[in-house]
């Protein structure tokens, strides 16, 4: 169940600087931003890997609802945060990040219920992928 | 006909005017007003496509922009009309566009062009258009993305640059 009280957070789980570049790029485009975090897999086992995802999202759940983000499906980040919706049922993952879905995210976070913003985030994602 | 933002960018539309703006204003248009781009076809194709967000463009070049303006265009739409320099916006003006401020967005970094505000730079010729455009009666606001603080540009064209 959603709630009202929380706007919508999330957690970018990618490899290298990845999350943290597309943060920045989105930051360079709609102007600084909040509820947002990026965790790198660089040099982390899946242990710590999954320690660096829960201290983000404990980070983030007082005052949001949270998404995780994960860069690919199958791999170490991705693998972590589907771990991590057997601990717990209020999270949800959606994979293959890129600049346009997350532009969405922050977009239409404030108007719209998380499973919702989910969808438009993935319709959004898959639609920037365009071959001219 | 429902402009609601008036925009110089030299990069055209990008992501800062077709997301961050768009999506705020709930833009159904942005109309490229540029010649070079107009009459290149290229670029025409390239900017006609450029929307990642789902508007609708328009690029004419500022003759085009005036008869469209004359015969009352985009009554029905939210528009957003972009143009690359202070001088096609005095342009613009010159041709019938009506409206109460233009948003100075993005003027980069040029060889000769002094730092007024880090997204501004500008070199007389600009100064001297945009005063003209102020002294039509129209503000000139400088704001980079929807949620930062508007920038009055009129003091900060006190002093001449060459």
């Amino acid at each position: 169940m959603s709630d009202p009280r929380k706007k919508i957070g999330c957690v970018i789980v990618a490899h290298g600087k990845v999350g943290e570049c597309l943060i920045n790029a989105v930051q360079g485009i709609l102007g600084s931003q909040t509820g947002c975090l990026a965790v790198s897999n660089a040099g982390l086992g899946l242990p710590e890997l999954t320690d660096a995802v829960r201290r983000s999202i404990e980070e983030l759940d007082r005052t949001h609802e949270v998404i995780l983000v994960t860069d690919m499906p199958g791999g170490s980040c991705h693998h972590v945060c589907q771990a991590l919706l057997g601990e717990r049922s209020d999270l949800h993952v959606i994979s293959g990040v890129n600049l346009m879905m997350l532009l969405e995210f922050f977009i239409k976070r404030d108007r719209n219920e998380r499973s919702d913003l989910i969808a438009l985030m993935q319709e959004r994602g898959r639609d920037s992928v365009r071959v001219q | 006909m429902s402009i609601v933002l008036v925009r110089i960018d030299d990069r055209l539309i990008h992501g800062q005017v077709s997301v961050a703006w768009g999506a705020c204003l709930s833009a159904g248009r942005i109309v490229l007003v540029n010649d070079e781009v107009a009459h290149t076809e290229w670029k025409r194709a390239l900017y006609s496509e450029a929307d990642a967000m789902g508007a609708a463009i328009s690029v004419l070049d500022v003759e085009g922009f005036g008869r469209e303006l004359a015969a009352g265009a985009w009554r029905r739409e939210a528009v957003i009309v972009v143009v690359g320099s202070p001088h096609d916006a005095r342009l613009a003006l010159d041709h019938g566009l009506s409206i109460g401020s233009v948003n100075v967005g993005g003027m980069h970094h040029a060889e000769g062009k002094t730092e007024i505000l880090p997204y501004v730079y500008i070199d007389e010729d600009d100064r001297r258009e945009l005063l003209a455009i102020a002294d039509m009666g129209v503000a000139l606001e400088a704001r980079d993305v929807p949620q930062a603080d508007a920038v009055d540009l009129v003091p900060l064209l006190a002093e001449r640059l060459d």
